[in-house]
């Protein structure tokens, strides 16, 4: 009751929109220091793409820890596995792999819910019956069940995987679209653009698109960093990626076997996969810091 | 010169068909009932009634949101009942809104220029900087800068907020301006400012206001006639300071004096087997004849009451 | 010694880049049974004031002040769970929304027990008719089934009585009102109003309330206190400042009041130009300065407040000079 007094008196001279933004987004060190590996992972994969890493089995450099220990070598930066090859090297081809078919499974969810629930919030009644029904029956099946579900009827491999962690996110991203469309449509705004003449699709694209943005980035954020932990849990069942691909978690699943002698190989894919998910949660946490100071207005 | 009517409302009435409940039957729910009035250039009416007494029905209607059961709605000379206004291209441009609630009623992710821009761009065919110009025009109309409009609402004060909300109404040029409440939310400094505002512009550019207002006394400084709605019907339609100061319909007098507990349509169930007056269950000079015949609407001192105590028949008993 | 002694009572809120004051040396002076009125536009700092007499905003703001006591009491320097309980059973306030002040999980009966819980009494018995006995003294009936009750089913007007009943509870002393009747029906606010003022007449409490309704302030108030960006800019008796009043905001806002008009139909209204300033951005010197009409230069210096035998006022030039 006190600070909506306060703050509901802003001042004419704000900071323009981007710069307040980065203020309160950089106020908490986590959520740049998690953007910041983002980036860098971002990087690194796309990087990763054009560069041919030579990376054969070799007997003769198995098992080798990484660097800091006293068995290690710098050539090897992070040790081999036990087939010889560099961890550091195929960390990073994996990071694509992981990384970049989690963003595309994203991607292609939200672009597919998105137009889903406004498909459905539009149309009410037996339409958005229908979308919310089978949206419900998506999720009432755990998500990594039904994944394995789908891919096992696709077909194991890393695609398949991407697209049964898409159809999983699918739910998340039609409901937050329609109960958000929803109730931006109660709004008094709308009925005031209704009453200056914009088509029911131009009152979507700028009535209430605009408001709905920032709930769906969240749960962008939020979808993107399920998708990472089931893509490489998929991995690691054999049922995503398959070997000799360096994806995470499917190298999580070849390290089994020599986890006890050589625990690097099983502990560095894992930090991989852990740090980027945490630094997409801190980046979360940054984004919703801004999104709920301008909702206080 | 003789003023013309702005607004020539004929016996509206509408009436909403609820989908049928458990067992069947479906209802009919009479919003409004048999409401005329007229209203001429630069005049201002008020109507008076509680929350669901039609008032909100009926300024949906005027400004082309919805469309009348029956009845004869003429606005500018043009007859728009027959228009089919759920399509968006037949809106009343020539009767616009003011809504209540200044912050809800402006998108808080638009810029002031593209919420005013909205109207020019879907009703009208200027070209960009023509609407550029109107927009600055319109601005100034209303006291705010032209460098105002690429600002988001919740950077203006309440008060400023209403000045655009009256210059989203303004910038179609209409004949008419419905304003709901439109001081209620402001802090008194800023009441009194909107209050000149829209007296200016009414001098200026000749608008007549449909007033839906509790404020007695901003209700009494602005507007030439009032309208009192109960459950959906008029039982009082008078020159402002003849129902103010001598109000005829019961309702209107407990309404006036404050002591009217609320009626709550919503809740209740009995008002379509009511076949007398509106008004009978809660009138305090009821006798037996208002539970069975609906009154028929009466010229007394120049206002228009809708009450037995004051038809023609009564008047020849009680003589 | 007065009830309530309010001295330079200042409130200060942290916010990004640096604080706003929101209450600038507010003072006030509450006899046993007096009637004090508070009025004030949004930020006027009119509601922070009470909260900070509740000792409410201890964990959110740093409050500070040369006395604020409550029956010789300091309230600064409560740190004991006896201190705070003895300020609660001398000193009640209802809000704006009753709405919001009942927990809406819990039937009335359990939360007007809650109260009475805090405040003494102990046995079952002894509650339940003490509820009955508030209950009824608010003016509601059929107790039982209100008692049976959730907030939501109730109307505003029941439950801003059911608000007062709670206030009442433990006796108090003083009764803080802070828009209790704005959010009301029309009809009600009336009664609630009357009701209010024939409790406190009864119980011998005084009463502030706080409004930005004039002509209520007018009729009730035996001392009123006007304010603006926090500060308190007139301050005495009512009959005294609603009919003379001497600083420039407060005639301003006196004669904008639509029920001062009484002009020809129509014709322009007194107005006061300009918005309020945001806390976050006041000018220099008086707040009134940019948009007060009888401003001059001396005005970019903040006026201090100065008490000229019967009333105070923060002005350099009040209407009609000053008296000393």
């Amino acid at each position: 009751m006190v600070s909506v007094q306060l703050y509901s008196q802003s001042s004419a001279q704000e900071n323009s929109g981007l710069q307040s933004r980065w203020a309160i987004f950089s106020s908490k060190s986590s959520a740049v220091l998690g953007l910041l590996i983002l980036c860098i992972i971002f990087i690194l994969s796309l990087s990763s793409l054009f560069i041919d890493s030579s990376n054969t089995n070799s007997l003769s450099t198995q098992l080798i820890p990484p660097s800091w220990h006293e068995q290690g070598t710098s050539e090897h930066l992070l040790g081999t596995d036990l087939l010889g090859r560099d961890i550091f090297s195929r960390l990073l081809e994996g990071a694509p792999l992981t990384f970049g078919i989690s963003l595309l499974s994203v991607t292609f969810a939200l672009l597919v819910g998105v137009g889903l629930g406004l498909v459905a919030a539009f149309y009410r009644k037996h339409v958005q019956l229908a979308v919310m029904r089978s949206m419900d029956i998506i999720f009432a099946i755990p998500s990594l069940v039904l994944a394995i579900i789908v891919v096992s009827i696709l077909g194991p491999g890393l695609v398949n995987a991407g697209l049964a962690v898409a159809i999983v996110l699918l739910p998340n991203f039609v409901r937050t679209t329609i109960s958000h469309v929803i109730e931006e449509m109660n709004k008094a705004y709308v009925d005031a653009a209704k009453l200056d003449g914009a088509t029911p699709s131009r009152i979507l694209l700028k009535s209430v698109f605009p408001n709905v943005a920032a709930p769906l980035t969240l749960q962008t954020t939020i979808a993107l960093s399920t998708a990472i932990v089931d893509i490489a849990a998929l991995g690691f069942l054999g049922l995503g990626a398959q070997a000799p691909q360096p994806e995470w978690g499917a190298m999580l699943a070849e390290a089994r076997t020599s986890m006890h002698i050589a625990p690097w190989v099983v502990t560095l894919p894992g930090l991989a996969i852990l740090i980027t998910v945490l630094s997409i949660n801190f980046f979360g946490d940054g984004l919703n810091r801004i999104i709920n100071n301008k909702m206080r207005h | 010169m003789t003023k013309r009517a702005t607004i020539k409302a004929l016996s509206l009435t509408k009436e909403y068909l609820n989908s049928a409940n458990l067992f069947g039957k479906s209802e009919c729910f009479t919003a409004l009932e048999d409401v005329s009035f007229t209203l001429t250039q630069g005049e201002s009416l008020s109507i008076l009634g509680e929350a669901g007494s039609g008032k909100s029905t009926l300024a949906k209607i005027l400004v082309g949101a919805e469309h009348a059961t029956s009845g004869v709605l003429e606005i500018d000379d043009k007859d728009v009942s027959k228009v089919k206004s759920n399509k968006h291209q037949n809106r009343n441009r020539r009767v616009r809104m003011v809504y209540q609630n200044t912050m809800g009623s402006l998108n808080p992710s638009l810029t002031i220029g593209e919420i005013l821009s909205e109207p020019l761009i879907n009703m009208t065919k200027l070209t960009k900087s023509e609407r550029e110009e109107r927009l600055f025009n319109v601005l100034e109309l209303v006291g705010l800068k032209s460098d105002h409009s690429t600002r988001l609402p919740h950077t203006f004060s309440a008060g400023e907020r209403q000045r655009i909300a009256i210059a989203r109404a303004l910038i179609l040029d209409p004949v008419c301006i419905i304003a709901d409440e439109p001081l209620s939310v402001l802090e008194t400094s800023a009441q009194s400012q909107i209050v000149n505002l829209m007296l200016d512009l009414q001098k200026e550019l000749n608008l007549s206001y449909i007033m839906i207002s509790y404020n007695l006394d901003v209700v009494e400084h602005m507007c030439d006639k009032i309208m009192v709605l109960c459950r959906g019907r008029v039982v009082e339609y008078g020159a402002t300071q003849q129902v103010l100061r001598n109000p005829k319909h019961p309702y209107t007098k407990s309404l006036l004096s404050r002591t009217q507990s609320p009626i709550n349509r919503k809740l209740e169930t009995n008002e379509s087997e009511m076949k007398g007056c509106i008004y009978c269950d809660r009138c305090m000079d009821v006798n037996e004849h208002c539970h069975q015949q609906k009154p028929e609407q009466v010229l007394v001192d120049g206002c228009l009451v809708s009450c037995h105590q004051y038809s023609e028949t009564n008047k020849k008993a009680t003589n | 010694m007065a009830l309530l002694q309010v001295e330079n009572l200042c409130v200060e809120f942290p916010v990004s880049g640096g604080t706003v004051k929101a209450l600038d040396n507010f003072s006030l002076r509450v006899e046993a049974g007096a009637y004090h009125g508070i009025f004030g536009d949004s930020g006027s700092g009119k509601s922070i004031a009470m909260l900070a007499i509740m000792d409410l905003l201890r964990n959110s703001a740093s409050v500070t002040a040369d006395q604020l006591s409550l029956k010789g009491n300091d309230i600064l320097t409560i740190s004991t769970k006896e201190q705070r309980q003895s300020l609660y059973q001398a000193v009640s306030i209802i809000f704006q929304e009753p709405e919001n002040s009942l927990n809406p999980c819990y039937r009335i009966a359990r939360q007007l027990d809650e109260t009475l819980k805090i405040h003494g009494y102990t046995s079952r018995k002894e509650r339940k008719l003490r509820r009955a006995e508030l209950l009824a003294d608010v003016g509601l009936q059929q107790i039982d089934a209100i008692l049976d009750s959730y907030p939501h089913q109730l109307t505003s007007g029941i439950l801003q009585r059911i608000m007062i009943a709670n206030a009442l509870a433990s006796d108090p002393m003083l009764l803080i009102a802070d828009e209790p009747t704005t959010s009301l029906d029309l009809s009600e606010q009336q009664k609630i109003m009357k009701l209010l003022n024939d409790l406190v007449k009864s119980r011998n409490m005084a009463m502030v309330l706080i409004s930005h309704d004039l002509e209520l302030l007018k009729q009730q108030t035996d001392f009123v206190t006007v304010m603006y960006c926090g500060q308190v800019i007139e301050s005495g008796p009512s009959a005294l400042i609603f009919d003379n009043p001497k600083h420039p905001y407060t005639e301003a806002i006196l004669n904008s009041a639509p029920s001062n008009w009484n002009l020809a139909p129509k014709s322009s209204v007194p107005s006061l130009a300009g918005s309020t300033p945001s806390l976050h951005h006041l000018p220099v010197g008086c707040y009134l300065g940019p948009r007060c009409p009888y401003a001059e230069a001396k005005c970019v210096q903040a006026p201090h407040a100065w008490f000229d035998g019967s009333r105070l006022v923060r002005c350099h030039f009040p209407i009609g000079g000053r008296d000393d």
